[in-house]
């Protein structure tokens, strides 16, 4: 006898050396999980970690640099211009966002099932659209206010930012509010409401423990504010985001952008580090389910009002944007031939979103394997949280000075350099998204498929790939659609001759074509809201 | 004919819907339906609870009795029927008054204590009381009672099952109320904290002279609880 047997549990045979010689096949998982996070962390932070050694250099050689990374009094102003404008826009989110989610929380059937609709009809249309056709809009007002001999509005500055960003991000935090209501135990609600009224159970049990999330929400909207300078630099609002962008511009020196944005970035990663750790908690696929049966709720009559303003601010936000749109693009035949006329920014766009999305989720896939039953520890938080907080620019600032370089993959000037812009800002996404919801599937069910699969890769393409499948369309889909109307990174890398769609309208809105503004706009709708539905119809999909 | 309706939820006028009831009975239940979606849960479920009585509501999973508990408690809206306490009409379809003007407290199957709240938190949340120092006092009093002095500020997290449990009957047996109600509140726990709990339950009542209903599957703890066990089966109540 070459080997030795043992009686094991429930009286099997046990070969040891057959099980030794198994044992020798399998590479350590610990080794896996550092090679998946080296490749995450060259892939997301090479643009990062090329400009901390560039300015590395550059300090050293004596170049002056502190009066770049201690801003002067004009971009200590900006920075405080930044703040009030990102927090403002944040509070007013925030407050409309949780009472419009008390509502939608409601809805259980019906028209008003629909209604929440109108959340997911406004996430996925582009702060930038959402500009131009509310500027749209104020110009017929101002026409109307001219003819009645009437002063007109000035569609401009500070408020105007302000009002437009918040429309923008105010799914995020209705969303958000939403999940985080929903994931409320209903036997708490029942608790409170036994001896408290549904206001009371409202504001001292719901809200509190719904709080985490309600607090990424903020976070997430003031960092996305902070490190947008789209909408302000098109309403011309100076901010400190644009003073990164222009910087580039005029010197061409990643390391004086990085330097300038580096205050900008401590400030976002310090509210990251204080508000994400919620969106661990969130289950996406309460959108759905957070019905609860039961008595409705019985609100008082100031706050139902409030209630009825909100969803009625958020049906304004739907229809003044596309109505506005679809009166400016003028005819179908014009809307045709605008599309027709931009086919090669629409094969670029598709292109370069498809390859973000497709390798977001490869990334996606393999960090949430290596993050593994343990949950997202500090390293892995701090690995998808910090691309979330970096100023879009200085992403395409970084690629450029990771790449643009002799001796090196020529990929600088290819569609390459956005797909990677992409990936970069949008793979986090795709890695909440693929965790959130495979953490949803039973682990009894992946155990089972441990056991009854003849080997491993069987396992993980038989079992494992199809049970997250609906998360990784949903993840594919998201990122795709933020892919699309990515503009602050693509404006810096994309490559000599090539455009898409949302620098021909960004380019247009600069230099006038409102026809065709308004056509290509409604196309990006068109575009994004298909594909952001069939992400979360995908996440709505029960195991 | 004079009973006095609250408005409820739906804002449905009930003047003239209401009917003085004439007796000892402080809660009547007539003819009470309940569907969920095309499943009915309860049907012509007719249920006469006097003053100062425990009644156990006994049946396997899914017959009903929690359904019956919560439309008792005011969470539930029936479909048809109505439910009256001492003589006023509190559910009706589609009508229900809010379970905070019904004189009930709950005891759920789960602890359902809110985690952002220490247990001192989690009792005096319901206590009507304004001076905080004689509410205070009463939480002081059944912390001592259920055995939870030295948990006061503790969070749920930091409770063992048994603590959670009985810091859930506290937050119940703390507050004055007419009708007690238990849904299943000491299954799987150990029979120590059983008759501890069952005991503080029994004194409470006959203090208060209020109504317990008390939900279970469990013959024996049923037997324990009252000699008035109301079997319900596939949402009917065949026999008393």
């Amino acid at each position: 006898m070459g080997f030795t047997e043992e009686r094991g549990i429930g009286g099997e045979f046990l070969n040891n050396n057959a099980s030794d010689k198994r044992k020798g096949f399998i590479v350590p998982r610990g080794l896996i999980n550092i090679t998946i996070l080296l490749v995450y962390i060259l892939v997301i932070f090479s643009p990062i970690i090329s400009m901390l050694i560039d300015t590395i250099s550059y300090i050293f050689s004596g170049k002056e640099w502190i009066g770049l990374l201690v801003p002067s009094q004009r971009k200590w102003g900006l920075l405080f211009q930044s703040v009030v404008l990102s927090g403002l826009i944040t509070v007013f989110s925030v407050l409309i966002g949780i009472i419009a989610a008390s509502k939608f929380w409601e809805y259980k059937k019906g028209a008003g099932k629909l209604l929440k609709w109108l959340i997911l009809l406004l996430l996925v249309i582009p702060p930038y659209i959402h500009t131009h056709a509310w500027g749209l809009f104020i110009d017929r007002i101002n026409n109307v206010l001219s003819s009645l001999n009437f002063g007109t509005i000035v569609f401009q500055g500070f408020w105007a930012s302000c009002f437009v960003e918040t429309i923008a991000f105010l799914p995020i935090t209705t969303g958000l509010t939403l999940l985080g209501m929903a994931a409320v135990d209903k036997e708490l609600v029942d608790a409170g409401r036994i001896t408290s009224d549904d206001f009371g159970v409202f504001r001292k049990i719901i809200i509190p423990l719904s709080m985490r999330v309600i607090a990424a929400g903020a976070g997430l909207v003031f960092l996305l504010s902070l490190i947008d300078y789209t909408i302000p630099s098109l309403l011309q609002f100076d901010l400190y985001a644009l003073e990164i962008f222009a910087e580039f511009s005029a010197t061409n020196e990643p390391v004086r952008a990085f330097l300038l944005s580096l205050p900008m970035i401590i400030l976002s990663l310090t509210v990251f580090g204080f508000t994400m750790k919620g969106l661990k908690t969130i289950n996406l696929s309460n959108l759905w389910n957070q019905a609860s049966e039961g008595r409705s709720f019985k609100w008082p009559f100031w706050f139902s009002l409030l209630q009825k303003t909100t969803i009625g601010i958020f049906i304004v936000s739907v229809f003044v944007p596309i109505v506005s749109l679809v009166f400016e693009a003028e005819s179908l035949r014009k809307f045709i031939d605008v599309v027709s006329a931009s086919s090669q920014e629409f094969y670029v766009s598709i292109l370069i979103a498809v390859s973000t999305a497709f390798i977001s989720i490869v990334l996606a896939v393999l960090a949430v394997w290596a993050i593994g039953k343990k949950g997202i520890g500090n390293v892995w938080w701090v690995l998808i949280g910090v691309p979330l907080a970096i100023p879009a620019p200085l992403v395409g600032i970084g690629l450029i000075s990771v790449w643009n370089r002799p001796g090196i993959i020529d990929i600088y000037g290819t569609e390459v350099m956005p797909i990677l812009a992409g990936v970069i800002r949008f793979s986090a996404i795709a890695i909440l998204v693929v965790y959130v919801y495979s953490s949803r599937i039973s682990s009894l069910l992946m155990d089972a498929g441990k056991v009854f699969a003849k080997n491993r890769i069987k396992y993980f393409f038989r079992i494992r790939m199809p049970m997250m499948l609906p998360g990784l369309i949903a993840g594919f889909f998201f990122v795709f659609t933020l892919a699309l109307g990515e503009l602050g990174a693509t404006l810096i890398v994309a490559p000599p001759g090539k455009t898409t769609l949302t620098m021909k309208i960004y380019n247009y809105l600069h230099y006038g074509g409102t026809e065709t503004i308004a056509g290509l706009c409604l196309a990006v709708i068109i575009m994004t809201m298909v594909s952001g539905i069939i992400g979360l119809l995908s996440l709505g999909k029960k195991e | 004919m004079s009973a006095k309706l609250t408005e409820g939820v739906g804002g449905d006028t009930l003047a003239g819907i209401a009917q003085r009831k004439e007796g000892n009975i402080l809660i009547e239940i007539k003819k009470l339906g309940k569907k969920y979606g095309d499943t009915e849960i309860l049907n012509n479920i007719n249920l006469k609870i006097e003053k100062e009585e425990a009644v156990v509501l006994f049946g396997p999973s899914g017959s009903g009795k929690t359904t019956l508990l919560r439309l008792i408690a005011g969470l539930e809206v029936p479909d048809e029927g109505e439910i009256s306490f001492r003589e006023k009409i509190v559910s009706l379809k589609n009508w229900v008054l809010e379970p905070n003007k019904r004189d009930v407290a709950v005891v759920f199957q789960s602890h359902s204590l809110w985690p952002h709240m220490t247990v001192e938190k989690n009792i005096l949340f319901g206590i009507d009381i304004k001076d905080k120092n004689v509410a205070r006092q009463k939480a002081a009093e059944i912390i001592e009672e259920t055995g939870l002095k030295g948990l006061e500020k503790r969070y749920p997290h930091q409770l063992s099952g048994g603590q959670a449990k009985r810091a859930a009957f506290a937050r119940a047996l703390v507050l004055d109320k007419a009708v007690y109600l238990m849904d299943e509140p000491l299954v799987n726990q150990d029979d120590q904290i059983k008759l501890e709990l069952m005991e503080i339950v029994k004194k409470k009542i006959a203090k208060t002279k209020a109504i317990l209903i008390y939900v279970t599957h469990d013959m024996e703890e049923a037997e324990k609880i009252s000699n008035r066990i109301v079997k319900i089966k596939n949402g009917k109540l065949p026999s008393e």
